[in-house]
């Protein structure tokens, strides 16, 4: 029994904390000037989250080393800055949307302006990472983000139209966008479901709680089942938008206009659940993504680090994420539009994601680390191809990016 | 690399195992008997060898792993002073493997002056930071 | 690199920016704030029905008012060449800003079916302004 809620315990976060502001905001977009037509990216995206967690989840429990100890190593001191700090950068970057997005959502509970809930949310972000157990932390946010499949319940509620986003689906409906934009928002979605701090929090969490070679089948269960169905909510998100948002000519721009289906759908219980959902999910990211600026660099430079320590047992560690939440708070301030760092920092995501990528694939190959739990024949296989997929996007993010003008 | 060196000339025999530096201790993690990270190996120091070289002199041997804030310096090149270095006796090893595993703990080892610098003057000011997290 | 072909590359860039965003400034301000009005309007909508709370629809006709602000501010910074087409959306932006700028101060809490009415008009503006302009 104790066994079994165990495993539920580890889907059920999984899920929850699948959905941050990046796929809230992304998915509504797309949802909103696609309909379904880029749902297939949803698709590939979450195979390749499910494939890359699982390796960089692998080779933590098994070798012990979370993802920037194994960059060093295997890419030199050279280029494994290059790649720190391009990943840090990016990390940053995600860390201020989410920041911002727990305060939107705040805003969206309160009518409170967001700007008056940034310093709020980074204070509560950072009251959470110096005294909240790490399993504390992940089973809170993860539960109460699976308040996020009131979206699902929604786009029920709405009564979809079958035929309509199945014609999406097939690429036989017209978006009356430009081919430029629809992959540039292909690559957006992408970016949003693989963001690479998922993955320096995965392997950092398993060092963090001490997963052995027996913990590795709960973890594929945790990634192989909750992922996936993260990714329906995704679907679910979009959905609503194409349902109510595109026939209203409507264009995402804000977080309210994200939400506005659902109260369409469920009335004020609905929303006031989603809105909880979007607080949790974003509170839950933002953690991930200030703890993931803390393991990025500590693991580079060989600092202690790890949530169950003690502050004082590892300083610069603690250091970097209270200057790294300051740094977000102070770009925020400025009056720039969250939404909009979320679009850049999707985009960026997608942009960096090789840099991590290919160490992992790597080091799941070597039997100096990983003896016989190396990557099977088949999953090499699968991960070669998602390199190379992940590789085009990476290298088409920017223009695409310039050329639509962040989508415009 | 242990202290019988394979690269040495002439060939003597091999006692134990044959480990390459540069591939499998250069850049990995050290951690200390207790599994915490004390730094990543920057650099070896060997003994000094006789200069010029007589055929059958003892090839050297590794005496401490150096580590600190010197990755940048390895990148972008110049020379930290000596004193910014610091020095784990190789006998301190207990194993090699995906990270280099010491036999003593952390406190025992010298640590990085901007470690304890933040951690006495900010963290431990810091109410909880003294506290694991629960 | 050498620099030659540095600056080729950005002028690149600058050029492919250039095509992308070459859009009738008129129409997409126009656009931009019938959309922020039309979920506005929704927001009211679901507001009086009881299906949004209060400060959810404060924030939408915070936003919208927002929104339609930009439009205006993107459009006096465009190069819109028509002088008649740039006073056409200037009036209908106008009339955007002060509808939603009224319901925002009045609060949502006070929104009634004559405020629904004021904002499915003013969408129909909205609406005849575009087609005048895609003339």
């Amino acid at each position: 029994m104790k066994r079994l809620f165990a495993v539920a315990l580890g889907v059920l976060t999984a899920i929850g904390g699948f959905l941050d502001i990046g796929d809230l905001v992304t998915n509504a977009v797309v949802g909103s000037r696609f309909g379904w037509s880029l749902a297939w990216v949803v698709v590939v995206g979450v195979v390749g989250i499910c494939l890359f967690a699982q390796m960089a989840g692998r080779v933590a429990a098994v070798s012990g080393r979370a993802t920037f100890e194994l960059v060093r190593e295997r890419m030199g001191p050279r280029l494994g800055l290059a790649n720190l700090a391009a990943s840090f950068l990016i990390n940053l970057l995600t860390l201020t949307a989410e920041v911002g997005g727990i305060a939107l959502a705040l805003q969206l509970a309160s009518s409170v302006h967001y700007l008056l809930w940034v310093p709020v949310a980074a204070l509560a972000v950072w009251q959470v990472i110096w005294r909240v157990g790490f399993d504390v932390m992940e089973n809170v946010t993860g539960l109460v983000g699976l308040l996020l499949v009131g979206f699902a319940v929604a786009f029920f509620l709405l009564g979809p139209d079958w035929t309509q986003l199945t014609d999406q689906l097939l690429q036989r409906a017209p978006h009356g966008e430009s081919p430029a934009t629809y992959w540039f928002y292909a690559v957006a979605l992408f970016g949003a479901a693989l963001t690479p701090y998922e993955v320096f929090f995965f392997s950092s969490g398993a060092v963090e709680e001490g997963w052995s070679s027996e913990d590795l089948a709960q973890s594929r269960l945790n990634v192989l089942v909750g992922f996936p169905l993260g990714g329906l909510l995704s679907l679910a998100i979009a959905g609503c938008a194409a349902l109510t948002l595109m026939p209203l000519g409507v264009e995402v721009t804000t977080l309210s206009q994200v939400v506005l289906p659902v109260a369409e759908a469920g009335g004020r219980v609905l929303l006031i659940a989603i809105i909880l959902g979007v607080v949790a999910a974003t509170f839950g990211a933002a953690l991930e993504t200030t703890l993931s600026t803390g393991y990025t660099l500590a693991q580079f430079f060989g600092w202690s680090w790890g949530k169950f320590r003690a502050p004082a047992e590892a300083a610069r560690f603690h250091i970097t994420m209270i200057v790294c939440l300051l740094v977000g708070v102070a770009v925020l301030a400025t009056g720039v539009d969250p939404v909009m760092v979320t679009e850049i920092s999707v985009v960026f995501s997608a942009v960096a994601l090789p840099l991590t990528y290919l160490p992992i694939l790597i080091v799941a190959n070597d039997p100096d680390y990983l003896g016989d739990q190396v990557n099977p024949r088949l999953l090499n296989i699968a991960g070669q191809v998602y390199f190379v997929l992940i590789l085009v996007a990476s290298v088409a993010a920017i223009p695409l990016m310039i050329v639509t003008g962040v989508g415009r | 690399m242990t202290s019988h060196d394979a690269l040495s000339h002439p060939p003597v025999h091999i006692v134990g195992q044959l480990v390459d530096a540069r591939l499998s201790l250069l850049d990995r993690q050290v951690v200390d008997v207790d599994g915490r990270p004390v730094g990543v190996l920057d650099d070896l120091e060997l003994t000094d060898v006789a200069s010029p070289l007589e055929p059958g002199t003892p090839p050297p041997e590794v005496t401490s792993l150096v580590h600190g804030p010197i990755v940048l310096e390895r990148i972008f090149g110049g020379r930290r002073p000596d004193a910014h270095l610091l020095r784990i006796g190789w006998d301190a090893v207990a194993k090699l493997g995906p990270a280099i595993e010491l036999a003593a703990p952390a406190s025992e080892l010298p640590t990085s002056w901007v470690e304890s610098w933040l951690r006495d003057r900010v963290i431990v000011r810091i109410p909880g930071g003294r506290h694991v997290p629960r | 690199m050498p620099v030659g072909r540095r600056w080729l590359l950005v002028a690149a860039c600058l050029l492919l920016a250039g095509c992308g965003t070459a859009e009738d400034a008129a129409i997409s301000t126009v656009q931009d704030a019938r959309s922020a009005v039309v979920v506005a309007q929704q927001a009211v909508r679901l507001r009086l029905d009881t299906r949004a709370t209060t400060p959810y629809t404060q924030v939408v006709l915070d936003d919208s008012l927002d929104a339609v602000g930009a439009a205006e501010q993107e459009l006096r910074d465009s190069s819109e060449p028509d002088r008649a087409r740039t006073a056409r959306a200037r009036v209908v932006l106008n009339d955007a800003n002060t509808v939603l700028d009224e319901l925002a101060d009045a609060g949502a809490d006070q929104m009634s079916k004559a405020d629904l009415d004021r904002l499915t008009e003013l969408v129909g503006r909205l609406d005849a302004a575009l087609a005048e302009l895609r003339r």
